[in-house]
């Protein structure tokens, strides 16, 4: 699967289907930003569902400084370097998950769900208000991260860049899984109590996880940015995070390339399914409620059935 | 030196009106096997909460080797030196046996954010938990998930699991609690042979073993310790018997 | 700062506490006793607003067009009851999140195919569009009436549950789930009538806003995370909770966004506080939110010891 979207470029200029370039972007840096989540959601088994707000943050962190080195203002903040660009996503992306991961995790459960949606809304309006930044109407790059030896504004290069990251990220998340850090979240997951008894500080562990994930998710959020040039508070309204759990939660969540799966079908789906209707959310969401409704066990076990 | 291992301070924890632990006075030395016996809702299972850090008392002070550990993390505590055997048995169920001792290995061995080199590559933690597995029993199925084991090896898995941890006092809520009469000699036997290596607090039911196993006894009743004593003491005492003996024939 | 501004955004922020109340009281039940996650419970509030909406246009009579519009909210609150919600009581929160988050979906495509894109806006009688004279302002007669039919709506469900023995059971079922199994109670029949209850309060919320603003699309997904803000405010399954926290978060909303400009202006210099006020100002109920969770993690009216 890796080989085929490694080849993906050369493919499509051979096929003259510049379009499917586009497509192979947006899904690998879709599949980075589910490969964050999976650390999270998969491996740490907490319910985040607020996800989107870092590729919001990791956006602006590019929008922002292009902004000001072209119009002027807050010099300090002024850049068109795709190294301080990515430094600081990566930067913002750590500490909002730093922050709102530390309160959130003094609940769990429904409350953790509920808690990880409000900062990630909380995202979206502060992003709606900033009017220097376009507000609601969002912000159009008009150059992109200037990095040594990448011309981001040459589609092939930009999608190598992202799928090398990519590549970089699961590998990563490959080696943590079956490190020590892994072990803890999966114990964390199976058992908090448990675990606090053996002598393990949960929160410490889940905090660590969601600042990882929050970081990578902001980086990816910083690829988006150059990949569409266009950027917008909706990019972290929260039905994206939802469908980025949609993604983790497709490929197999805890799989190491899962996230790359979910995210080709979801990318597929919303072509296929939007290209057949406008509606294209009613057969996807339908899909969704038969698909929890199936993993849940609902059609398999009549009453009771296994709890996960 | 002659502090105790344990000791507990005039605990006290009501929830709402109710009284779980009024004035709860306990001490277990260092090498000794202290039982901890008492009728249903005498407030066992809360005073194990809060020796643990589950719960925290409404006034009263824990102490852990004289350190005062009545405000500390339930984490915290476990890495001073408490090991703890749940009474539901509880490992992380959808993982392996040897996971399950490395968890427990790992909580006293340094960082768990170590995000790169395997775990099972880490040849002196995996080491100990083996040993821990063996000593309980379990060497022979350690790739197997928790869930798949039968009711007494998941008791064994729990002591294990408290073991690897190395305690300084091993906190056993309930150990022989769903064993069959076979399954109860043989963890007697295991218990027997730790009890000279660890200082317990054991909490049970099954009065054989209590009197096979326990140095001394405190009986909790109504949220207060009544008696502490050698088994001996305790079978004589007339406030004992009628609280919680309930005038019958001696156990055993 | 002036009175008369002062009475005006009070009245504001007591409707949007009002509406919050209606849309949050259903739901922290849900959550309280079926500790599921209802992501869809901003549907009904938009279903009321857009069936009220159409309603009154055929009848001609707006308040008709809402006495009609609430049965078929109930029955819409019936079949996602039983069609999706009642299969995944028990069940991961995770299916519960990704099936309700696919009914948000279905509701949304649904509701554009049969009413459109735009927004459908509805007129007052007469009667209701006057203003009444108070103290130094003139205040709208209908924000009045919607702040009042909310306090009737709250009084009444408080005798309900405080007054009556089914009420009785849904306390109990809230504040200890297995205790109320133990007693014996009909869950299943519990369960229906506190969702489809709870589905018919936040379409009396849609329809009562309509008049005001106008039935769209986005209002489901807008007022829901404010209402889990309200529920974590308040805490989980508490009602009582729930009109505080409601009450607190329409009050701050609105305050905030009258003053915070103004207090600004007396700490920092004009530009950034022309820049802050509003970011502050429209992330001020999450900060209240996360101020919550240091001091209180279990909300205002925390819930007890809950079974299991």
């Amino acid at each position: 699967m890796m080989a085929a979207l490694a080849l993906l470029p050369l493919i499509a200029q051979l096929a003259h289907q510049p379009f499917w370039l586009d497509l192979a972007t947006r899904l690998v840096i879709l599949a980075m930003a589910a490969a964050s989540l999976n650390i999270i959601l998969g491996l740490g088994g907490l319910v985040s569902f607020g996800h989107a707000a870092f590729l919001g943050i990791g956006a602006y962190a590019v929008g922002i400084p292009v902004h000001h080195s072209i119009y002027g203002g807050a010099s300090w903040l002024a850049s068109d370097n795709g190294l301080f660009h990515f430094a600081l996503a990566v930067g913002a992306g750590a500490l909002f998950a730093l922050v709102t991961g530390a309160l959130s995790l003094r609940t769990k459960g429904v409350h953790f769900i509920m808690i990880t949606m409000a900062f990630g809304q909380m995202i979206y309006y502060l992003l709606e208000s900033l009017e220097t930044y376009g507000g609601n109407d969002g912000l159009t790059l008009d150059v992109r991260s200037a990095l040594p030896g990448i011309d981001l504004d040459n589609p092939a290069q930009l999608y190598w860049l992202a799928f090398v990251i990519l590549a970089g990220v699961l590998v990563m998340t490959w080696r943590l899984r079956d490190a020590r850090f892994g072990l803890a979240l999966a114990g964390a997951r199976e058992n908090a109590r448990r675990m606090a008894a053996l002598g393990h500080d949960v929160t410490r562990i889940r905090l660590a996880a969601y600042v990882l994930a929050g970081a990578i998710c902001a980086l990816a959020g910083a690829l988006m940015a150059n990949s569409t040039a266009f950027i917008t508070p909706a990019m972290t309204s929260w039905p994206r995070s939802g469908e980025l759990m949609f993604m983790v939660i497709l490929g197999g969540a805890g799989r190491i390339l899962g996230p790359v799966l979910g995210a080709g079908l979801f990318v597929l789906l919303e072509e296929a399914l939007s290209s057949f209707t406008t509606y294209w959310h009613l057969p996807f969401g339908l899909l969704l409620i038969l698909a929890a409704l199936w993993q849940a066990g609902v059609f398999t076990t009549r009453s009771g059935g296994a709890r996960t | 030196m002659n502090d105790p291992l344990l000791r507990l301070d005039d605990l006290h924890k009501s929830f709402g009106g109710l009284k779980v632990s009024a004035g709860v006075n306990l001490a277990v030395r260092a090498g000794e096997t202290h039982a901890l016996i008492g009728p249903n809702g005498a407030g066992k299972t809360t005073l194990i909460a809060q020796i643990a850090g589950e719960l925290r008392p409404d006034a009263g002070k824990i102490f852990l080797c004289g350190r005062d550990i009545t405000r500390l993390a339930a984490h915290k505590r476990a890495r001073l030196g408490l090991g703890r055997a749940f009474q539901v048995t509880s490992p992380m169920a959808g993982m392996t046996v040897l996971d399950n001792a490395l968890l427990a290995v790992m909580a006293q061995m340094g960082s768990p954010l170590r995000m790169w080199r395997p775990v099972r590559g880490e040849a002196a933690m995996v080491e100990e938990a083996r040993a821990a597995l063996a000593r309980v029993g379990l060497a022979e199925v350690e790739e197997e998930k928790a869930r798949d084991l039968s009711h007494g090896q998941r008791r064994q898995l729990e002591l294990a699991m408290a073991l690897a941890g190395r305690p300084r006092l091993l906190l056993l809520d309930e150990p022989m609690a769903g064993l069959g009469p076979r399954e109860s000699r043989d963890m007697v036997d295991l218990l027997c042979g730790l009890k000279d290596h660890y200082a317990i607090l054991l909490v049970e039911h099954d009065m054989d073993a209590v009197f096979a196993l326990a140095d001394r006894i405190s009986v909790l009743v109504a949220g207060a310790i009544i008696a502490t004593g050698t088994p001996r003491q305790i079978r004589a005492d007339a406030a004992v018997r009628r609280a919680y003996l309930g005038e019958e024939d001696t156990p055993c | 700062m002036n009175t008369a501004l002062f009475v005006t955004q009070l009245v504001n922020g007591l409707q949007l506490g009002v509406l919050l109340f209606l849309v949050a009281s259903g739901l922290t039940l849900v959550f309280g006793i079926l500790d599921f996650v209802n992501l869809a419970h901003g549907v009904f509030y938009m279903l009321g607003a857009f069936i009220s909406a159409s309603l009154a246009a055929l009848s001609g009579s707006w308040p008709l067009g809402v006495m009609l519009a609430l049965p078929l909210v109930a029955l819409a609150g019936a079949a996602t009851e039983r069609l999706v919600a009642r299969p995944l009581y028990g069940k991961s929160h995770l299916a519960q999140v990704l099936a309700t988050f696919g009914l948000i979906l279905l509701a949304d495509a649904l509701a554009m195919l049969i009413w459109g894109v735009e927004g459908r806006t509805v007129a007052l009688p007469a009667w209701l569009q006057g203003r009444v004279a108070a103290g130094v302002v003139e205040l709208p007669v209908y924000r009045l009436v919607i702040i009042f039919s909310g306090l009737a709506v709250a009084a009444a469900l408080y005798v309900w549950v405080h007054h009556t023995r089914f009420g009785m059971l849904v306390r109990a079922a809230a504040a200890n789930r297995a205790m109320a199994e133990a007693l014996g109670v009909d869950t299943a029949r519990l369960h229906a009538v506190v969702f489809i209850l709870g589905a018919v309060l936040a379409g009396l919320a849609g329809a009562l806003i309509t008049p005001i603003t106008e039935a769209s699309l986005s209002m489901g997904s807008d007022i829901i995370i404010v209402a889990f803000v309200v529920i974590i405010i308040g805490g989980t399954g508490s009602l009582k909770g729930a009109f505080a926290a409601a009450m607190l978060v329409g009050l701050v909303d609105a305050l905030g966004r009258a003053w915070l400009d103004d207090l600004f202006k007396l700490a920092f210099p004009a530009e950034i506080a022309e820049t802050a006020a509003p970011a502050i100002s429209a992330m001020s109920i999450y900060i209240l939110m996360a101020a919550i969770l240091v001091l209180r993690p279990g909300g205002l009216f925390p819930p007890r010891a809950r079974g299991r």
